[in-house]
């Protein structure tokens, strides 16, 4: 075990300097709402690419997905990568949504959909659509943390205390200067998460005996983890139903969606891609390996999303080094909360909110950061089941927004209409199927019947209804940049 | 010869859709086909890392040829 007071000292530590780093970034805000939520649009690619890894990769993966590992084998590897493939939608997606947003000033992708259907509505109800799918999601953040910290002491640091000191990072380097402290705090965290995770699986794999005895036992005593299905949890069906509605994340999620809109310019853009692209391979294959060695070194384990505290406390780990894995899975968790938070407090200012003043619009944006993290960090605590079924169908539900946003660029004739009919039948197919009749998320017709019905009704809704006069043109209005500065 | 080049430029974006669409499928399906059988157990943890890399090879391919408009002056960060 790992005594709580070290956990403590280098908590109190990290909070300081990250508060530290969150006052530093204030001093660059002027009091608009486009800086408290985007920075200016002036944020640099090294930045935006370490805060865009850090809001995707979060306390999921050395939790969940080296859980994952631990009880399936190899397969999560595959899931990963499948959504990992997402990010070539950025190729198509992110400098349209730069160009626009910069066109038209967006703040939040809701508006930029609003504004290109001509409708008020639509966006606030693609807000509402994330902020009912998201926050659950902060609260798995929070429950990686409780489960994590009180793993790792035996439990004498508390989930209540574990998901308290959660929330204290969330606000404390999120409220000052919003986007900005939020995007350098997820740069200096992104790069701890990496050098903990690099340094812990080079310690497991060096108790293990070196590269080749840990492959020699892994394919003596644990062949099945290797292959697909593996010992059961990887069938074709639950592959494809978790990979599919991921492979939509850089569309369907707003936080990241949102983080298109805060770049300089392309060049920033293209280096938060290569950022985003390195980190993004080398995390999922740290979390993988990591699974793996926990096998070997903590096998048996009841539940395999202990598989990390395990490994931790198997005392092939310096305490140093655990300590820091422990900060950096803490960070994975905190910098996707804050993203999260931060994108729910521009979604309620900007499009539930939408007449209200400059100054009362980060106002607005400030309490809700902390209605959201209040929300998450009580919600972990009392581990309701509601919020637990909303967490784990947040891919599904959030998938429903994702015709509307490829309309938007694509298809003239798509209307307002069509893209609410597509968000609210997805949405309504999505929670029948669940919470009416007791699909899994594991099920791959789930997906293919929210991806379907949200599609059809899309198509059929927009053929039935005509475009709105004040709807934009994107298409057009963004066709002479895009040729000329050579993007598809 | 110009106009050869023109209408090869113009289809690049669909052979990028087409071979990024071709990639994901195999990289879904070829472990659950071929490589289930295979007497070598690390091949699909090989597989998917080369499926990986080249994931990384398609993405670059256009970001990389985008004509980088220069830099606002002012403060960046």
């Amino acid at each position: 075990m790992i005594a709580p007071l070290s956990i403590w000292s280098l908590l109190a530590v990290f909070a300081l300097l990250g508060l530290g780093l969150a006052l530093l970034a204030a001093r660059g805000n002027r009091g608009t709402a486009e800086d408290y939520y985007l920075g200016g649009r002036r944020i640099g690619g090294v930045v935006s690419g370490l805060s865009y890894a850090a809001t995707t990769y979060s306390a999921f993966m050395l939790v969940v997905l080296t859980g994952l590992t631990y009880r399936g084998g190899v397969g999560a590897l595959g899931f990963e990568l499948i959504y990992f493939a997402g990010l070539g939608l950025l190729v198509i997606f992110a400098p349209r949504f730069w160009l626009v947003g910069r066109k038209w000033g967006f703040v939040t992708p809701a508006e930029m959909l609003a504004r290109r259907y001509g409708s008020p509505a639509l966006g606030r109800l693609v807000a509402g659509v994330g902020l009912v799918f998201l926050l659950p999601y902060c609260t798995t953040q929070m429950a990686g943390v409780g489960l994590l910290l009180s793993g790792v002491t035996g439990a004498e640091i508390t989930l209540f205390q574990a998901v308290c000191a959660g929330a204290v990072l969330a606000v404390i380097w999120t409220l000052p200067a919003g986007l900005r402290s939020v995007a350098w705090t997820d740069a200096a965290l992104a790069a701890l998460m990496l050098i903990s995770g690099l340094l812990a699986v080079y310690f497991a794999i060096t108790a293990i005996g070196g590269v080749s005895d840990f492959m020699a036992q892994l394919g003596q005593e644990r062949a099945d983890w290797l292959s697909v299905p593996g010992p059961g949890l990887w069938s074709l069906p639950t592959f494809l139903a978790l990979s599919v509605p991921w492979f939509f994340f850089a569309l369907s999620n707003p936080q990241v969606a949102q983080r298109l809109f805060i770049l300089r310019d392309i060049r920033a853009m293209r280096a938060m891609i290569l950022w985003v692209l390195g980190f993004g391979l080398v995390f999922t294959f740290i979390a993988v390996i990591w699974g793996f060695a926990a096998l070997i070194l903590a096998p048996d384990l009841a539940q395999p999303a202990l598989a990390t505290p395990a490994l931790l406390t198997s005392g092939a780990i310096p305490s140093v080094v655990a300590i820091l894995l422990i900060l950096g899975i803490m960070s994975a968790a905190v910098t996707t909360l804050d993203s999260i938070a931060l994108t729910a407090g521009a979604m309620v200012a900007r499009d539930l909110a939408a007449e209200a003043r400059e100054g009362r619009q980060i106002l607005i944006g400030r309490i809700t950061v902390l209605v959201v993290i209040l929300f998450a960090a009580g919600f972990a605590v009392v581990n309701a089941k509601i919020v637990e079924q909303l967490a784990a169908l947040s891919a599904v539900g959030l998938l429903v927004t994702v015709p509307a946003m490829i309309g938007a660029f694509f298809w003239n004739r798509a209307t307002a209409f069509g893209a609410m009919a597509s968000i609210v039948i997805g949405a309504g197919v999505a929670v029948i199927l669940v919470f009416g009749q007791g699909m899994s998320v594991f099920n791959p017709n789930l997906v293919l019947a929210v991806g379907g019905a949200a599609v059809l009704g899309f198509i059929a809704a927009s053929l039935a209804s005509r475009p709105k006069d004040s709807a934009l043109d994107f298409k057009s209005a963004i066709a002479d940049d895009l040729a000329q500065m050579r993007i598809w | 010869m110009a106009q050869n080049s023109t209408k090869t430029a113009s289809r690049a974006p669909q052979i990028w859709a087409l071979l990024m669409g071709i990639w994901i499928f195999l990289g879904g399906i070829v472990p659950y086909g071929l490589l289930s059988q295979s007497p070598f157990a690390q091949w699909t943890f090989a597989f998917w890392t080369v499926f990986g890399l080249g994931v990384i090879a398609l993405i670059l391919w256009p970001v990389l040829r985008w004509n980088a408009a220069p830099s606002e002056k002012g403060k960046t960060e």
